[in-house]
């Protein structure tokens, strides 16, 4: 929470400079990944427990039970610390007069451009954890139908109002 | 222009009268069997009289219905009052309508209405549906609805009510086309196409729809014909089939090989013939026409249907071949629009542009459907050709494996199958990566696919929505990337307009010409 709530220090939107995203993204995506992971690690951790106390099963039979439960649990730890990080190196978007471009994707990367033109209408989204970081998420609606609705998170609320500003504003003698 | 005018509802057309008793008719075939049965068992009680108090409320709202609905040519809109308790008033900008659906049935040509479903983009549903009105009155929607939009693209805003169209012809709006079109009702109206009976005949052939007849023809069976009947006709024929299988094994081998095969291809004999049936039945004096910028398909033998499509809300153009296409020398021309019901009622036919042509006249009807595009002479480009190594070594891998797995079952002598599977499909990807290309032409960007069903797709720029370049780890580690070009209107998989195995470089410049194209040119849904 200490960053600056804008990486769009220029005074245009449309600079053409390939952004990254706020780096609070990671800390809210982290934060999200540890719920999600503490309740299926509670789910698990009694389900294993609860099977244990039932039936008797010898060590043989609780360590092959415990044992893939703890690598699970312990992937699912790592996976929710490292990967919000390791992800956000891979997202970058940039605007430019014409629109919006996103990449996004570690393994399977894409990168999508989003013409100002074909913008229908935006959202600008803010769940309780991304309020707490000042950030928001930015949804694009196009007429398309697998981009039907785009998602640009981890824009700092005040980048995510702009740019929507800036995408909308081009309504210059539309869909006649 | 919401004047106090527009939010009066007493204003504004009804519908056809007939209205009524189409609802009143539809109210009755619903209620049908269950009066049959009731009265079968009821009878000479007086409880038919009683019977016919359950249709009152019905009735009552059919009645409310009809008089409350409420349709108004306003300046840049069509506005749509209906609800007496609950008052809806809908506002549809003609600039937004997609498409003018018309449907009628044998009911309604007895009567001489139609019902006429108003399609604007997105939504499940048609925006608004008319039922019915009478053909008088669909013309005047269509000639207000597109006039409308002429006048709304901005040339001069003159107030135009439809009386006032009528009576006075031409208004001062734009010369020429919008002229044309803005006088009177009955308008210069080109015959593009017209399907003969014998063309029907080749469209059956080539499409085999037998299943659909044999479907539709078991659902209405299954429908009418009441439980107890059909269980009995079900246990009389397997009685008969029993006592006629003996016989059939008493052939020699070959007797029963020859039965078999001949059965099999009566069946398909079969096949066929319902499907030139249906294609008689569905497409019977299937006439694409133009006027102006619209585009209209009429066609069907009992259930006419007629879409006016106008020609730039065309989101993708397909022209489709299979083999027997081929074997015919024509081809299948099929678009896609935006309006709602594009993917849910593939059936309803809007789909169909040009549903069988010869080869040769393709490029004549183009030139006139379709403008912008061209076919001839364009500028092939493959995809990359490393896709051979790439995919033929993923199949060799493959097919080994599959191979190494059936060695316990079947013994070593298996592994001799592994050059044929190998080399076959080695064969088959050479032949994919042959037919697939793709083409930038001055205002559109073409896909072409397959080798056995045959597709080549031309959106134009001012159609693409979003452009996409996807990479999974296998395109990264060949250097090569999928483009996707995402449109309106495309539900199917299957006409996607995706460029797969490009060499990276390429499909990087693919990808920021098409994003340039798009970004430049203005959309009009």
């Amino acid at each position: 929470m200490n960053e600056p709530l804008s990486t769009l220090e220029a005074a245009r939107v449309d600079d053409d400079v390939a952004h990254h995203l706020h780096p609070n993204i990671v800390r809210v995506e982290m934060l999200s990944n540890w719920i999600v992971t503490g309740i299926l690690c509670t789910v698990l951790a009694v389900v294993v427990t609860s099977v244990i106390i039932k039936w008797d099963l010898g060590f043989a039979g609780r360590m092959a039970l415990a044992l893939p439960a703890g690598v699970f649990a312990l992937f699912l730890a790592l996976f929710s610390h490292y990967w919000p990080a390791i992800e956000y190196r891979c997202r970058t978007y940039r605007i430019n007069a014409g629109g919006i471009e996103i990449q996004r994707g570690v393994l399977w990367k894409e990168t999508l451009y989003v013409p100002r033109s074909r913008v229908q209408h935006t959202d600008v989204n803010q769940g309780p954890i991304e309020r707490r970081f000042g950030l928001a998420h930015l949804i694009i609606f196009t007429a398309g139908t697998i981009g039907a609705s785009v998602r640009l998170a981890g824009l700092g609320h005040d980048d995510a109002l702009r740019i929507r500003d800036f995408l909308v504003a081009s309504e210059s003698g539309d869909a006649v | 222009m919401p004047s106090d005018e527009a939010l009066d509802p007493v204003r504004g057309r009804r519908l056809h009268p007939v209205s009524l008793l189409f609802s009143v008719g539809s109210l009755l075939k619903q209620l049908f069997w269950p009066a049959l049965i009731f009265l079968l068992y009821r009878r000479g009680d007086g409880y038919e009289l009683f019977f016919l108090v359950l249709l009152l409320p019905s009735l009552v709202i059919a009645l409310i219905r009809y008089f409350s609905f409420r349709y108004r040519f306003a300046e840049n809109e069509l506005v749509v009052n209906e609800g007496v308790f609950i008052r809806k008033q809908r506002h549809i900008p003609y600039a937004r309508i997609q498409n003018i659906d018309v449907v009628q049935n044998v009911a309604h040509r007895l009567f001489g209405v139609a019902q006429v479903m108003i399609e604007t983009a997105g939504g499940a549903e048609p925006e608004a549906k008319m039922r019915v009105l009478s053909l008088q009155a669909v013309d005047e929607m269509r000639h207000h609805v597109f006039a409308g939009r002429t006048a709304a693209a901005g040339v001069t805003a003159v107030a135009l009510t439809g009386a006032q169209v009528a009576a006075e012809g031409a208004s001062p709006v734009e010369p020429g086309l919008t002229m044309a079109r803005a006088a009177a009702p009955p308008r210069e109206e080109r015959v593009l196409m017209r399907m003969p009976l014998s063309e029907l005949v080749r469209m059956g052939v080539i499409s085999n729809r037998g299943m659909i007849v044999v479907g539709a023809a078991a659902a209405l069976i299954w429908q009418s014909v009441p439980d107890e009947t059909m269980k009995r006709m079900i246990v009389r024929f397997e009685d008969r089939f029993e006592s006629w299988l003996p016989d059939v094994f008493q052939f020699s081998w070959t007797g029963t090989l020859l039965m078999v095969t001949g059965g099999i291809l009566l069946l398909l004999l079969l096949m066929r013939l319902l499907s030139i049936i249906w294609a008689i039945v569905t497409l019977y004096d299937f006439t694409l026409t133009a006027s102006g910028e619209e585009l209209r398909t009429r066609f069907g033998l009992f259930t006419r249907r007629t879409s006016a499509i106008p020609r730039h809300r065309i989101q993708v153009l397909h022209v489709l071949a299979s083999p027997l296409h081929r074997f015919f020398r024509r081809v299948c021309v099929k678009i896609a629009t935006a309006g709602s019901q594009a993917q849910k009622d593939a059936s309803a036919g809007r789909e169909w542009l040009l549903p069988l042509v010869p080869v040769e006249q393709l490029g004549a009807h183009l030139a006139v459907v379709q403008p912008e595009l061209q076919l001839d002479d364009c500028e092939w480009r493959p995809i990359d050709m490393r896709i051979r190594r790439r995919l033929g070594r993923l199949f060799m891998i493959l097919s080994l494996l599959l191979v190494a797995a059936l060695v316990p079952v079947a013994g070593f002598w298996v592994l001799a199958a592994w050059p044929i599977l190998a080399g076959f499909s080695a064969f088959c990807i050479a032949v994919y990566a042959l037919n697939v290309a793709y083409a930038l032409t001055p205002q559109a960007v073409l896909f072409r696919v397959g080798w056995w069903e045959r597709r080549i797709s031309a959106v134009r720029y001012a159609k693409i929505q979003t452009v996409w370049l996807v990479q999974s780890p296998f395109d990264r580690r060949w250097r090569m990337a999928t483009l996707i070009i995402d449109t309106a209107g495309v539900g199917l998989v299957g006409q996607r307009v995706a460029i797969p195995y490009l060499a990276e470089e390429e499909a990087r410049e693919l990808y920021v010409a098409l994003s340039e194209a798009a970004a430049g040119t203005q959309f009009r849904w």
